[in-house]
This record gives C-alpha cells, sequence and structure tokens, in this order.
C-alpha cells in the first residue's frame, strides 16, 4: 500500500529544494548508481545525497535486476536494502538467484570550497547477507566547478576482481558459498584478499543531464562463467537525465555487451509533496478586555453561578472538537483552568496544545489567568503543560513568538484523572470505524510480492479513562497471500506458520482485548492487557515503564504469557504456549534519533537482545532498522541466521498537506523465521508516553502557534 | 480589540452566545459584503471590486487592508480585526489574517505556506528617520519537517522621493522609499520593498516580501 502510494506520489514530482530564503542549491544532485549509492554505474563514489534522502532505485543489466532502498541516515552515514534477482545464474538450485543484501557508507571526508582535498568514502556491500554481492571500497571524489567529478578508488571483494593489484591487508577473503545460511555479519572479510582500482568521470553540462564513463573492478567472475552475460570491457558510459526533483533516470552500455537502465526515485521527509495547509480556524488568540477600563469582567464571581462550569465545559468541547481534539475532563477555578484533552488530528504535539490554548482563551473568563493542558491518549494522562494566559496574549504578535513561548511555559508529568472533572456523560465511550487494509509479504523466490487486501472493522468501548475494550476484524476481499509458504524450521513455528494464518476467507478476528493503561505516579506508567492480542497469538500481558517527563532514558519491564492462536483466527488455541518478556531501555538521542534494546524471552523459548535504532522527524516520518540476536544459534535459526530488518513510517500529511494522524509504514525483514521473535501486544506504553513528553514537544514546538 | 470585546460580552450572558460566527457582529459585517470584498481565485483572476461607497453602504467603518498576493492569484480586503499592542491584526472572513507593525508587514496565516515572522521594529524605525539608513532584520521560517528555521537579512532603506498615489480613488502626497534586503549566501538583493507614507507616518500603499513561496503582498490602507 505504501508502495504504491510513494510510487504514484513520485510520479508528480517535487517542489524545488531550495532553502527556507528560496535559495536554490548550487550544482547537480548526485547519481545514484546501480547499487543504489551515490556513484557513477557500477562503482560508487565518495558523494552522499541531502541528509535524510530516501531513495527507491531501480536498476537492470545484463540479466542482473537491482531493487534498493537507500536512506541518508546522518548527513555522512547512509544505508541501503537490496533485493536483488540474477537471471540464468541457475545457483543453488534457483534458476534466477534472488538475494537480500544490506550496505552501509561512511563519508569521512567533505570536500570544502576553497580546498583542493577531495571527498573521501568507506563503504562495505553486501556486509549481512549471503554475499554474492559483496565488496568493501575506499573512494575518492572531487568537484571542479558544478559540472565536472572525478572520482577513483580501491575495492575489494567484487570490487577488487578485475585486473587486481595484489591484497594489501591479508590474502585469505572467504569464498562466497552459494545457498549459505547467510546474513552472518562478514567483518572477517572485510578489506581481505585482492583489491583492484577503478574510477570515473561524471559530467553534468546542466542541473538535469549527467554523461558518464567508469572503469569497473568487478570482473563478474561468477556470472560470466554461468553464461548470464559476456563482459567485453572494463569501460561503461552512460547518461542520465533528471526529470523532476524525485525522478532521475538513466541509460548505459555495460561492460562491452550489454544496455543497462537505471530509475532512482527520491524523497526526503522535509520536502512534503504537498506543503501544510494551516487554517487557523481560531483565529489570533482573543484578548481579554483592558483591566483598568473593564474592572467588571474581570471579577471571578462568576463561579458562584451554577450554571457556568457545565455552559463553559459544553462550549470548549465543541470548539476543541472542530479542532480535533476530544475534551475528557476540566476543571475551572476563579484564577486557573485544566482541560484533559485527547488529541486526535495533530501529529505535533505542540499544535495540539497551542490550539487548545487558543480555544481556552476564547472562552474562559478574564478572571482565569493560568491554564494547564493535559494530554490524554486512550484514557491514560501523560503530561500537563501550563500556561499563563498574559504570556500567550503578548507573545502571539511577537517575531520570537515560537522561542519566547517555550522559555516561559512549563510541561509537568500528569496527575490522574479526576473522577468529578470527568466531562458529563462522556463515559463510557463506544468508538468504531470501518477501512481498508492490506497485508503483504515479500521475497517468496516464485512471487516477489504477495499481497492481501480488505476491510477492517474496528471498535473500541471505553468503560472509565483507560479501562477499554478493543477489537478488530477483518474480511479478505483479494489477494495471493495464500500462496505464501511455509518453511521448515529446528524451533517451534512461532512465525514460520504465519503464512497459514493467511488461508482462510471468512471473518477474522484480528485482535479483542480488554486493556487498562494508567499513570502510576512518580514517573511510572503500567498496562495490562488480555485477550487475543495478535493475529498468530493470545494471552495476557503487563508492562510497566519508567519515564520522567523530560528525561531522554527510559526503562522498562514487560511479561506475557501468550498461547498460539488457531489458524483460522477464531476463538480457538493451539498446542504451544509460552512466557515471553523483555526488559527494555529506550534513549533519545537528540536530533530525532532513537535507540532501544530489549533485552528478554522471545515467543520460541530462545534468549537474548533486541537492539532498535530509528530516526524520527519532527513532521512523523521515521525511519529504523533492528537486529535481535539470541542463543539460537545461525544452523538453527535457518536463513539469514538472525532475525533483522527495517521500517518506515510515513505520515498521510506528508502526501496532502491536510493535518491527519494517519500514518503508511511497513516493517520490511529478509526473511521470517522463529528465532528472535516478539509477541506484538497493542498499545505498548513508550511510544504512547514518550509523544507526550519534553523532548518530543521541544522538537515539535515551531508548530505551537500554528 | 472588537474579538475581545465580543468574547467579554459572551461571558457577561453565558447562554445567549455560542461559537456561531453569525451572532458576531464582525462577522455580520463582512457576510454582507463578502462578494466586494472576497475575490479569491474565482476563474477570471483575483480581483478587489469594492469601492469606499460599497463599503460604506456595506456598514464597515473601521479600516481595510487590501491585499493582493499576485503568486496565489489572491485580491482580499482584510478588516482591522484586532490590536495587541502595535500589532494590527487584519483579517478576512474565512480566518486569513496579516498582522502589520506600523505598516511593515510581520506575519501571514491561512495563505498557504506563510510568512512566520519577519521582523518589523528596524524599519520602523529607519522609515522615522526619513534617510538612508542600514539595518538587519530576523527572518523566520518553519521548514518541510516543521522545524523553526531563522536567517539574518541586511537591509538598506533609501529615499526614492514624493510620489502622489491613489488608494481606492482617493489621492494621497507621500515619499517612497525602497528597503533592499540580501542574505548571506544570495547573489542579489533577495527582496525589494516599496514603501509610499504619508506626512504623518501612515504607509498607504506597500509592497512588502512574504517569503519565498508567498511573493510580494501588495497592499493598501483603505480609511473611510
Amino acid at each position: 500500500m505504501a508502495a504504491l502510494v510513494l510510487a504514484a506520489a513520485m510520479l508528480c514530482g517535487q517542489g524545488a529544494r531550495a532553502d527556507i530564503l528560496g535559495r536554490q542549491p548550487v550544482g547537480p544532485q548526485p547519481t545514484l548508481n546501480f547499487f543504489g549509492a551515490p556513484g557513477l554505474m557500477d562503482m560508487p563514489s565518495a558523494e552522499v545525497m541531502p541528509d535524510g534522502e530516501f531513495s527507491t532505485i531501480v536498476s537492470y543489466f545484463g540479466g542482473v535486476t537491482r531493487n534498493t532502498l537507500s536512506f541518508q541516515i546522518t548527513p555522512r552515514l547512509s544505508g541501503s536494502f537490496r533485493y536483488s534477482a540474477t537471471q540464468d545464474l541457475n545457483l543453488a538450485g534457483f534458476s534466477t538467484y534472488f538475494d537480500r543484501s544490506f550496505d552501509l557508507r561512511y563519508q569521512l571526508l567533505e570536500q570544502r570550497q576553497g580546498s583542493w582535498l577531495p571527498s573521501v568514502a568507506v563503504g562495505l556491500q553486501d556486509f549481512v547477507g549471503t554475499g554474492i554481492f559483496a565488496g568493501e571500497y575506499i573512494v575518492a571524489s572531487r568537484s571542479f566547478g558544478d559540472t565536472l567529478t572525478v572520482t577513483g578508488g580501491v575495492g575489494w571483494g567484487r570490487l577488487g576482481s578485475y585486473n587486481s593489484i595484489g591484497a594489501p591487508f591479508s590474502a585469505t577473503r572467504p569464498a562466497f558459498v552459494p545457498g549459505d545460511p547467510g546474513g552472518e555479519i562478514a567483518y572477517d572479510q572485510w578489506f581481505r584478499g585482492q583489491a583492484a582500482l577503478f574510477g570515473g568521470i561524471e559530467w553534468q553540462p546542466t542541473d538535469r543531464l549527467g554523461l558518464m564513463l567508469e572503469y569497473s573492478s568487478d570482473a563478474y567472475s561468477l556470472e560470466t562463467s554461468r553464461g548470464v552475460f559476456d563482459r567485453r570491457s572494463p569501460w561503461n558510459v552512460g547518461v542520465s537525465y533528471q526529470v523532476n526533483p524525485s525522478l532521475r533516470l538513466g541509460a548505459y552500455y555495460m561492460y562491452g555487451s550489454e544496455v543497462g537502465v537505471n530509475l532512482a526515485f527520491s524523497f526526503n521527509p522535509r520536502r512534503p509533496l504537498t506543503p501544510m495547509n494551516h487554517q487557523p480556524s481560531t483565529g489570533p488568540i482573543a484578548l481579554r478586555p483592558d483591566r483598568a477600563e473593564n474592572p467588571d469582567l474581570w471579577t471571578a464571581e462568576w463561579v458562584a453561578d451554577p450554571t457556568a462550569r457545565p455552559a463553559l465545559g459544553e462550549r470548549l468541547a465543541e470548539a476543541l472538537a472542530e479542532e480535533g481534539q476530544d475534551l475528557i475532563a476540566y476543571h475551572l477555578g476563579p484564577y486557573d483552568a485544566e482541560i484533559r484533552i485527547d488529541n486526535t488530528r495533530y501529529i505535533a504535539v505542540a499544535q495540539a496544545l497551542g490550539r487548545a490554548a487558543r480555544v481556552m482563551a476564547e472562552f474562559l473568563p478574564p478572571s482565569i489567568e493560568t491554564f494547564h493542558i493535559t494530554l490524554m491518549d486512550e484514557g491514560l494522562a501523560i503530561s500537563t503543560l501550563t500556561v499563563r494566559r498574559s504570556d500567550l496574549e503578548a507573545l502571539e504578535q511577537e517575531p520570537d513568538a515560537v522561542e519566547a513561548l517555550h522559555s516561559v511555559v512549563g510541561l509537568t508529568a500528569a496527575t490522574p484523572t479526576r473522577e468529578e472533572d470527568l466531562v458529563a456523560g462522556l463515559y463510557p465511550r463506544f468508538d468504531w470505524s470501518l477501512r481498508p487494509y492490506t497485508r503483504s509479504s515479500y521475497f517468496d523466490p516464485a512471487n516477489p510480492v504477495l499481497m492481501n487486501v480488505g476491510a477492517r472493522l474496528r471498535a473500541s468501548y471505553e468503560v472509565r479513562p483507560g479501562w477499554r475494550f478493543d477489537g478488530a476484524l477483518t474480511y479478505r476481499l483479494a489477494g495471493n497471500l495464500d500462496q505464501a509458504r511455509t518453511s521448515a524450521s529446528a524451533l517451534p513455528p512461532v512465525r514460520t506458520s504465519g503464512p497459514l494464518y493467511n488461508r482462510n476467507d471468512g471473518v477474522a478476528i484480528e485482535t479483542l482485548t480488554f486493556s487498562h493503561a494508567r499513570s502510576l505516579g512518580n514517573d511510572f506508567y503500567g498496562r495490562v492487557t488480555a485477550g487475543y492480542l495478535e493475529r498468530m497469538y493470545g494471552g495476557v500481558s503487563a508492562e510497566l515503564l519508567w519515564r520522567p517527563v523530560g528525561s531522554q532514558l527510559a526503562f522498562g519491564g514487560e511479561v506475557n504469557y501468550a498461547m498460539q492462536r488457531d489458524f483460522d483466527s477464531g476463538f480457538g488455541f493451539r498446542d504451544y504456549d509460552v512466557v515471553t518478556g523483555h526488559l527494555s531501555t529506550y534513549y533519545d538521542m537528540g536530533d530525532g534519533y532513537h535507540i532501544q534494546v530489549d533485552a528478554g524471552r522471545y515467543l520460541a523459548g530462545d534468549w537474548g537482545a533486541t537492539l532498535s535504532i530509528d530516526r524520527e522527524f519532527r513532521n512523523g516520518w521515521s525511519v529504523g532498522a533492528f537486529m535481535t540476536l539470541t542463543d539460537v544459534s545461525a544452523q538453527q535459526f535457518g536463513e539469514g541466521s538472525f532475525d533483522k530488518g527495517i521500517r518506515f513510517t510515513i505520515p498521510v500529511s506528508w502526501f496532502t498537506g491536510q493535518p491527519s494522524q494517519q500514518t503508511l509504514g511497513s516493517t520490511i525483514r529478509p526473511i521470517t523465521r522463529d528465532g528472535g521473535a516478539r509477541l506484538d501486544v497493542p498499545g505498548r506504553l513508550y511510544d504512547r508516553v514518550r509523544d507526550g513528553h519534553l523532548g518530543n514537544l521541544d522538537d515539535q514546538w515551531a508548530q505551537v502557534w500554528r | 480589540m472588537k474579538r475581545s470585546i465580543g468574547a467579554g460580552l459572551c461571558l457577561l450572558v453565558l447562554s445567549a452566545c455560542g461559537q456561531a460566527v453569525s451572532d458576531d457582529p464582525f462577522f455580520t459585517a463582512v457576510n454582507s459584503i463578502r462578494g466586494g470584498l472576497f475575490n479569491r481565485d474565482t476563474g477570471g483572476g483575483a480581483a478587489f471590486t469594492a469601492t469606499r461607497d460599497s463599503l460604506r453602504e456595506s456598514g464597515i467603518t473601521s479600516p481595510v487592508m487590501i491585499t493582493r498576493v499576485p503568486a496565489r492569484d489572491i485580491a482580499v480586503g482584510l478588516i482591522d480585526y484586532q490590536r495587541n499592542r502595535d500589532v494590527t491584526v487584519w483579517r478576512s472572513t474565512d480566518g486569513a489574517t496579516i498582522s502589520t507593525a506600523g505598516g511593515i508587514l510581520l506575519n501571514t496565516r491561512g495563505f498557504g505556506t506563510d510568512l512566520h515572522s519577519l521582523e518589523s521594529a528596524p524599519v520602523e524605525t529607519a522609515l522615522l528617520s526619513g534617510g538612508l539608513a542600514e539595518y538587519s532584520r530576523v527572518f523566520r521560517a518553519i521548514d518541510g519537517e516543521g522545524a523553526l528555521q531563522r536567517a539574518r537579512l541586511f537591509c538598506q532603506l533609501a529615499p526614492v522621493g514624493p510620489e502622489r498615489i491613489d488608494v481606492l480613488g482617493r489621492a494621497y502626497d507621500t515619499r517612497r522609499f525602497r528597503e533592499t534586503c540580501t542574505a548571506d549566501g544570495t547573489g542579489g538583493a533577495l527582496f525589494e520593498n516599496d514603501y509610499w507614507r504619508g506626512p504623518d507616518g501612515t504607509i498607504w500603499k506597500s509592497r512588502q516580501w512574504a517569503g519565498p513561496e508567498l511573493g510580494y503582498l501588495e497592499l493598501e490602507r483603505v480609511i473611510n
């Protein structure tokens, strides 16, 4: 689904990549090569893409197709995930050989204006896969003016296989073993064995056109020995064209015998397809009348009027609903007021808070000077922002309104919601939605993409704040996911049996849970969930999280008893159950980087730890990677050796420019096995709590007046 | 000020006031002349068609800022809606606003990719001196990711000379000033603003930059 939307969006192109003053970047941007790395055709260069650039590259020549997803993780570090197919390779029992591989690149040195030093980068190609594309390189690139870039480097592995100059570091390099489970980090082969030189030039006479010539150090020994294609020359030539800021096309003549093509689609979370359109439906903040001239309006006598509180509450609820915010509870004193809201529209909590504050200023009597706004998430009270009304009034029109307001507000952990403050008649709350869903499976050798589409009915019934029943039913309308094959496993088939859950045609109970989440005070939060937790498992789950409101660090613990569900996704269970759980450490590294370590017992009963790193952008984009190592050996684990994958989330608002909390996203694993498999429990606390905490609020603070 | 008194009145009669905009005297006034004031991309290009007479007939006595955004094909009359100390907020029926201080554009809201803020105080001071002046202004924008970005602009204000201008059929004797601003790394000028200033200091007409997306706003101040 996400892929389809992306594809449609790419063809539309994007606005210019100008900076905030509208200045266009100087010179053309780097070309992405056949491996999805900045470079020429088959060879890399030392250039980098703009920070955060997210690219999909499809390339083909001589029977070799490579589909690559690349991400500029930091201004200097980039990574790629690739799914490739080599026709007629006839290897390990496959006529067409499919392979998944990961790359990492780091720019050690960046060319600076006025300096003669080039950019220098080091890269690892296919460093955890089965190693068919394995190669390492150190490369230098020097640009002359805005149009000419000269690149030269030395490569090992595949990139050291043609016209080698010897083995500078170590003569021995383990050979590529077809059919090996692969997946192990191949540090024992990096920069070992024969090395060779490569290089090339790229001339970009205009911002759109590039002409390239390269000398390749890849002998394609395996492919040529098996007749995939004929390598007659080390020289490749090509031309590339930037159709719009997102799309670059290339056509090439490769190795003296083959025609090659390359399509690269690039996005950047910082360049929305449609700029956000912020309708100021609340208008500028309502100013209170001058106190000296209108002392009567400023008295707190309204408190004595028994109709005042409900009337004001009704009006607040109505106006907040216009802003996509549910008023859960409120408390009005003569001089201060608190509202508790569940933000259902804005990705940036600061924007939700800013709009709520303006609603309060619009309706509350002038005597109320202090506003408290508490963020709730499905009944769980998270944090309270305190702001003085006079500050809102005084600062809104100041040029530095964003920074100035930031310095005078306070954020504290929320106290539990008081029964007497609840909006009358709000509970029990019932809610439902009916939406389409897709479910997909990738990388099956016979069917690289399998997908089901259908309808999903969700419903929730909240008895009191935080006490909920939730359920989701799915009904498959079309798809071919039933063709996904299961694979043999040396472990209990805790995830490899997944395809069996795709074979029923009727209504499936995806989830059906009862849960309770609450703030426990002293920066602790708790949750218990029982029922059908996910598609494959049911059981009981309990979680405890500690996170102070201003902390970058959090700790959590979760323990679950899980029983595997019947394949028909009904109410029944199979004869497999396990106690699983993790101790988790979360750290907000700043600048949008988040790291998480979960250590504990997994579904197959194996013990180990998962490391996840994600980069989150202020507008809701997120790109991350994870890996799990457990006491299951690579042999027992099977293909891939250990569990790993990448994941991304794209907010719908990035496409539409309209505020919405909806997102598209996917988790991509090269292969799903049974080792290191975690239970999916809905409503885990960390993301819910962090969303309303200081780090996140600070990141998104610029939206507070929007 | 209008709006705040409106809110104040609401408080006194809790049961009678709602959020419904129709009760608001401001909206009643503006809605009655909507066709004349609010002409936004109606096919044949935007045009501001109201006259001083039509404004008077509609009961609009407060100042109006005729605002044209050529890049967006917008021509709209904004009404003096709120005074927040020395800042005037001008508002359209659909809630779009611009803020000015001493006639200098400070921000826009509701025009798409808005001008987040551009400091106005240095220009006000420079205009008071009446002669050649150099100063800096801080430009703030929220980028595509949602982060606040700042840039310092280096500006020069120069008198151009006396000019007699027409604003909605009324003539004013003004002095014209031209402001030229650059930023680090910008080849030439980032923008050139023009201000037509009356003897009492009122900016009757101006052409002011509102960021790279909106381009220039053409403003004319109408007082009936």
